[in-house]
């Protein structure tokens, strides 16, 4: 404690003793409630700060719990973003391929189905199509499971007939993604066939089935189906090749027309995008 | 010893009056650890401190029951500067020469407070004073003797600088 000075020391204990007996008479002579609402202003002001001190250590003590608790949110944050960016990043080169895809084989008109026209099996279908384009005959329709057919008759400026590849004279050339031999789709009234595929070109049970370009009339790689059964022979020139479908034509609702006129050329190139590496993964960030 | 020790040894008094205590209750009867730490720094540190120690240690105590506002700090204040002086003018040669001066501090410490708790009503203040003061200064004084033999025992204790002096103890 500061010593007193001098002059001061001599009585500053009374001094001091004597400002401390007035205070204390002054407070103790108020009437009670005076008292009460004096003593509790000066609690409240001397405690405050207490107890902010001691909420503020509270705080420290929690604080390291909390922090580490943000370093896994910051973290999942952070993965979460990454995840995000990602599908942002596949989401615009989807949006890039399809701007190019419509810019360099044509738009996907949407179009619906009014009726099927059909002996037994569907083999026609009445189309309007919903975004004004104009509908020419032999552009292709399709569904986003595969190849419906092709515009036979153009009823007025948005309504066609679509000849479906379940009609007889609906031949177009396909091929097997896994071996690329080629041979022309028919329907024989029950099922798909691939004919004219040689003996002992390979194709096997599981193949994908494409639409090959050859011809000009319908874009290469449209999915057609996959082959179910493949029966060799000794004595045919050709294999006996059944394919699965991959488009229910009985149930068609919705389809799309491929708005650009052909002719369609078989170059790979029309199939695959000519930023290969963008489509197969290449070069992405 | 610095001012922070005296707030802490204050702050300390406070605590073990208001939590530790009542576990030392005897019939009821209670020893009063603030006059005692009151008393021991007032004749250690002399009458200005003894008399802000008290100051201070009896506001605490009043804001803690806002309506006896005054008269804790007017009591200890008072015994404060009177054990301040005693340390000035008086050499306590001996622990057992403690137990009265602690009674008789807890005597004057209640006789004033008593005095402006009742309003001068000299009936009540009788009573109470022998009903309560009587035990509880009998009982603090053994107590604080007992403190003063710790704190000789571990060292020193609490009057060494005093002893060194030609004090007390």
């Amino acid at each position: 404690m500061a010593r007193l000075p001098e002059g001061i020391s001599r009585f500053g204990d009374r001094i001091i003793l004597a400002v401390c007996v007035v205070l204390s008479l002054w407070a103790a002579s108020l009437d009670e409630p005076s008292r009460v609402a004096v003593g509790t202003r000066l609690a409240h002001g001397l405690l405050t700060p207490v107890e902010r001190s001691v909420d503020f250590l509270d705080d420290l003590s929690t604080l390291k719990a909390e922090n580490e608790e943000l370093r896994r949110r910051v973290v999942a944050l952070r993965l979460d973003f990454q995840q995000v960016e990602n599908e942002r990043r596949h989401l615009d080169e989807l949006r890039r391929r399809a701007g190019f895809y419509e810019k360099n084989r044509g738009r996907l008109a949407p179009a619906r189905v009014l009726e099927l026209i059909s002996p037994r099996i569907p083999i026609q279908a009445k189309i309007q199509c919903l975004s004004g384009d104009s509908l020419r005959v032999l552009q292709p329709v399709l569904t986003e499971k595969g190849l419906v057919g092709r515009i036979s008759q153009v009823l007025s400026g948005d309504t066609a007939l679509v000849e479906l590849l379940t009609n007889d004279d609906a031949r177009i050339s396909v091929e097997s993604v896994a071996s690329g031999v080629t041979g022309i789709l028919r329907f024989d009234g029950r099922s798909f066939f691939m004919d004219y595929v040689p003996q002992g070109d390979p194709v096997s049970v599981g193949d994908a089935v494409i639409t090959s370009g050859l011809g000009g009339t319908v874009p290469r790689g449209i999915p057609v189906g996959i082959i179910s059964r493949v029966q060799p022979s000794e004595v045919e020139l050709f294999q006996h090749i059944e394919v699965q479908p991959a488009v229910h034509f009985s149930a068609l609702s919705q389809v799309y027309v491929i708005t650009r006129d052909g002719p369609w050329y078989s170059r790979r190139s029309d199939m695959i995008l000519p930023d290969e590496g963008a489509v197969t993964g290449e070069g992405r960030p | 010893m610095s001012s922070i020790r005296l707030g802490l040894a204050a702050f300390l008094a406070l605590v073990l009056q208001l939590a530790f205590v009542d576990h030392l209750s005897v019939l009821g009867v209670r020893p009063d650890m603030t006059v005692l730490i009151v008393v021991m720094l007032g004749l250690r540190r002399g009458p200005v401190a003894g008399t802000l120690i008290g100051f201070f240690l009896g506001l605490f105590q009043d804001l803690l029951a806002p309506a006896t506002l005054g008269m804790n700090m007017l009591a200890k204040s008072v015994l404060g500067y009177l054990s301040g002086r005693l340390g000035q003018n008086l050499a306590l040669s001996g622990l057992a020469l403690y137990a009265p001066l602690f009674a008789i501090a807890v005597l004057v410490h209640d006789l004033l407070y008593l005095m402006v708790y009742t309003r001068l009503d000299l009936y009540r203040v009788l009573r109470i004073f022998l009903v309560e003061s009587l035990p509880t200064a009998v009982y603090t004084a053994v107590v604080g003797v007992v403190i003063l033999a710790v704190a000789i025992v571990l060292g020193g204790g609490v009057f060494a600088s005093r002893r060194e002096a030609g004090g007390g103890l």
